[in-house]
């Protein structure tokens, strides 16, 4: 930070500043903030759940922190997921068991 | 659905207003996109409508998505559809905080194809095609 602050002729409580203002201007609005708390709390109780479920075929459906059932297609697993309508819900492909990928964003939004 | 470019002070923004809908067809909301040849996925979504469409009960896992800037965004993933004339294009769709503009990336546009020519024409081009 130091390097940084002197390449560009600024001080570190400059630098501090700005990183705040853009850690707040990143937050959204309160209530989006909140939201997406809850459904943090429910995905990571759901991933849990995921870790002890065996098998490499097949749609599973997680929700409220247990593995619901194993589908054929991620449709059947989307209509029993509205029909329970949990506070988050996670369709894992078994045979990928990927959940987390890497794409590009392109510029800030 | 319409496609236009957007002038005020943007550049000719291409933008598509279209209507976008959850992998089941049972929720729908009309959005103007930005398109945006940066963004590899199909839409990226206010967490509002994100949740109006139900994609947090049809959820796929997390994305990173890795900003111009080198920034890194944690990202929810669902899938949806959208409907441009008489057809729909399956793609995935993220979202996260702080999303105040809609966009329409590289999985739709494949799809689709594109002809951006400022200040005259944007196209969808195999809306024109099939």
């Amino acid at each position: 930070m130091k390097i940084y602050a002197v390449l560009e002729g600024r001080t570190i409580t400059s630098i501090v500043e700005e990183a705040v203002r853009a850690w707040i201007a990143g937050r959204g609005d309160y209530e989006d903030v909140s939201t997406w708390a809850r459904l943090e709390e429910e995905y990571r109780r759901n991933v849990k759940a995921l870790e002890g479920l065996r098998g490499d075929r097949g749609f599973a459906l997680v929700c409220r922190g247990r593995v619901v059932g194993v589908f054929d297609s991620y449709y059947e697993a989307a209509r029993k997921a509205l029909e329970l309508n949990a506070g988050e819900a996670l369709i894992v492909n078994l045979s990928e068991r990927r959940i987390v990928e890497e794409l590009e964003l392109g510029l800030p939004w | 659905m319409k496609v236009y470019l957007r002038n005020d002070e943007l550049n000719y923004a291409p933008i598509v207003e279209a209507e976008v809908l959850n992998p089941l067809r049972t929720q729908s909301i009309n959005l103007a996109f930005i398109v945006d040849t940066g963004f590899q996925g199909g839409v990226l979504l206010p967490l509002k409508a994100y949740l109006m469409l139900q994609l947090h009960l049809m959820e796929e896992g997390k994305a990173v998505g890795k900003l111009a800037s080198g920034a890194e965004a944690e990202l929810r993933v669902s899938r949806a559809a959208v409907k441009l004339d008489c057809w729909e294009v399956e793609c995935k769709a993220y979202t996260t905080v702080g999303v105040r503009r809609p966009l329409l990336g590289r999985e739709v546009l494949k799809e689709t194809g594109l002809l951006y020519e400022p200040p005259l024409k944007l196209q969808l081009l195999k809306l024109f095609t099939q």
